[in-house]
């Protein structure tokens, strides 16, 4: 059983990863389309802007996702690294209790703001509503606590020891 | 005591070791949740903190230094960096730091600037016989000029931070002239260390050799050109500079350098999609976080406070120069951006400093944070590349704090350093 779950929850990174990339390939090729069509075209598309925003927000919560399974978000583990044995495990288990709580919060309310504006139209997508823009905050939250629960159940509650050799590149600035 | 039960919360997640991004967000649930605000205000927030299209720019600009970055930019921007000051004593020190100002005209980190930067100069400055430490100071030191030279993603950040009334084509301008006048300084300092130590020489590069090597890095440099050339001259905004960037970076390296395979391209957005996660998700909770700190009144009683320590203008901006760099060492660049930006924005008007202005002051500090320890991804990608341990940099790194810290004088106290460019293109 753990098993299985394990190997859904790889299935989910997996996909999470290919759309997000996805994602980030199809803004960056829409924006400069629009402004082929304003200056070479003279006719400027109105859709790639708004269609722009809403696959951003897609991409923010699913590489959200990615980063917390892969223990990249941004923490300060001066305290965690100071301890050891059951203070450290304890520890962990009180930070995961709470990007479980900050997750269902993400789920419960944002299944809310969902359902409130399921029937708003969006004027420049009218196929689309505010409801389906919004959609990725529930399932990022929901994800991100299915990760939560694989992480307590693997007992990874930290990130590996870091390879003084290999040089980690990853920063928010 | 509102305001403690927000910033407490936030603080004492932090310490634990909660993400920054998650403990923004859960100290805004809390805050929410003490002052009897609704909880959907909080969701709300966040999602529409994300859904800004100048917010774009910031995964385009990550994108088109990524692509620059590994699509064998670094080694023709040091081989251009040598031609030109290569042949002086402690030569390839000065190549280091001019490569760090090249290299900013393509990516605005500092972590990526070493790690493309140091990986290939710091083994050939040990080959040299440069001392191993020396060499990684030199490329620690040199990395923050990327964050002040334009296109740097974090002055879109701070844009974004300062409720969008600071304008990025400002920001971009008003950041050269403090980067260049950090690298000149830095590059001061490595002359007088070379003449001490008589570190060596380089071989001029002959005149042929050298015009190959300026047009073959200048397919690269032109990146930055299109980017302020399209938006200084309003044909792009720069959420659409930042994504031509891109696609001008990736034809550069796909068809003229021809370095990168299309096969690489899954594993290069991976890495792109890894940042972004990192940087929007907090920058979604810090709008709910700045939402709640406005509620509770944050930025008036830092108002309050700044009025009864801070008599002018001037005495402002030191305390507030202490006390980014102490925070800097704690916290990486953008989250402080995000928390710091909103409780100062206030602060601004009743001092009569510039927000362009203040930006580059911000930047500049959390910057030198990105160096120190305990928390300095910079230093920490420095130290793994040249394989020293951090303990020996943070100690022989000091001197090199000098003219950082001279720059940031300067840039505090004239104005018109960060000023004169913007008002000269751009107008007040």
């Amino acid at each position: 059983m753990r098993a299985v779950y394990f190997a859904a929850m790889d299935h989910i990174h997996r996909a999470c990863l290919f759309v997000a990339g996805l994602s980030l390939l199809v803004i960056t090729l829409i924006i400069p389309w629009g402004v082929f069509t304003r200056y070479v075209l003279n006719s400027a598309a109105s859709w790639p802007e708004p269609l722009a925003i809403l696959i951003m927000i897609v991409l923010s919560f699913l590489s959200a996702v990615i980063c917390y399974r892969e223990h990249l978000h941004i923490s300060i583990l001066a305290l965690p690294n100071m301890l050891s044995g059951a203070p450290r495990i304890i520890l962990g288990l009180v930070i995961e209790a709470c990007m479980l709580f900050t997750n269902l919060f993400l789920l419960w309310y944002g299944t809310n703001l969902v359902k409130v504006t399921w029937h708003q139209s969006i004027a420049e997508f009218p196929a689309f509503s505010a409801g389906m823009t919004y959609l990725p905050v529930p399932i990022g939250g929901l994800i991100t606590a299915l990760f939560v629960i694989e992480r307590l159940m693997k007992g990874n509650l930290f990130p590996a020891p870091h390879d003084p050799d290999q040089p980690d590149t990853l920063s928010a600035e | 005591m509102d305001a403690l039960v927000l910033i407490g919360a936030f603080t004492v997640l932090c310490i634990i070791g909660v993400p920054v991004a998650y403990a923004l967000g859960m100290a805004a649930i809390i805050g929410a949740f003490w002052m009897g605000i609704p909880f959907e205000a909080i969701m709300l927030k966040t999602s529409d903190g994300m859904d800004d299209f100048p917010l774009l720019a910031v995964p385009f600009f990550i994108l088109a230094g990524a692509i620059m970055a590994e699509g064998g930019m670094a080694e023709r921007i040091i081989n251009l960096a040598k031609v030109l000051v290569g042949f002086i004593r402690g030569g390839l020190a000065l190549v280091n730091i001019l490569a760090s100002t090249l290299f900013g005209c393509l990516s605005g980190s500092s972590v990526a600037d070493t790690a493309s930067i140091g990986s290939v100069m710091i083994p050939q400055m040990i080959k040299a016989g440069y001392p191993r430490l020396f060499a990684v100071n030199v490329t620690i030191a040199g990395s923050l000029q990327p964050l002040l030279i334009p296109p740097s993603h974090n002055m879109v950040i701070y844009s974004l931070a300062a409720g969008g009334t600071v304008s990025v084509a400002h920001l971009f301008l008003a950041g050269i002239l403090p980067g260049l006048l950090l690298g000149v300084s830095l590059m001061v300092l490595c002359l007088i260390i070379a003449r001490r130590n008589n570190f060596p020489k380089g071989d001029p590069i002959g005149m042929r050799q050298a015009i190959r090597i300026a047009i073959d890095s200048i397919w690269g440099l032109v990146t930055v050109f299109v980017i302020l050339g399209g938006i200084l001259s309003g044909i792009f905004t720069p959420t659409e500079a930042a994504a031509v960037a891109c696609v001008w970076a990736f034809l550069v390296t796909m068809l003229v350098y021809r370095s990168y395979r299309w096969r690489d391209l899954p594993a290069l957005l991976g890495r792109v999609v890894r940042t972004v996660g990192m940087v929007m998700i907090m920058i979604g909770f810090s709008v709910a976080f700045g939402y709640m700190m406005a509620i509770m009144r944050v930025p008036v009683l830092a108002a309050e406070f700044f009025a009864a320590v801070a008599a002018d203008k001037y005495t402002f901006l030191l305390y507030v120069n202490i006390l980014l760099l102490i925070l800097g060492t704690f916290m990486d660049l953008a989250p402080m951006l995000l928390i710091c930006t909103p409780i100062f924005m206030p602060l601004l008007v009743k001092y009569g400093v510039d927000p362009v202005h203040f930006g580059i002051i911000m930047i500049f500090n959390l910057g030198i944070g990105l160096l120190t320890p305990p928390v300095g991804p910079t230093l920490a990608v420095g130290c793994a590349i040249g394989k020293v341990s951090m303990e020996a940099v943070s100690k022989s790194i000091m001197v090199f704090y000098i003219p950082m810290l001279i720059v940031l004088m300067f840039v505090t106290y004239i104005p018109a350093l960060t000023l004169w460019l913007p008002r000269l293109f751009l107008g007040n």
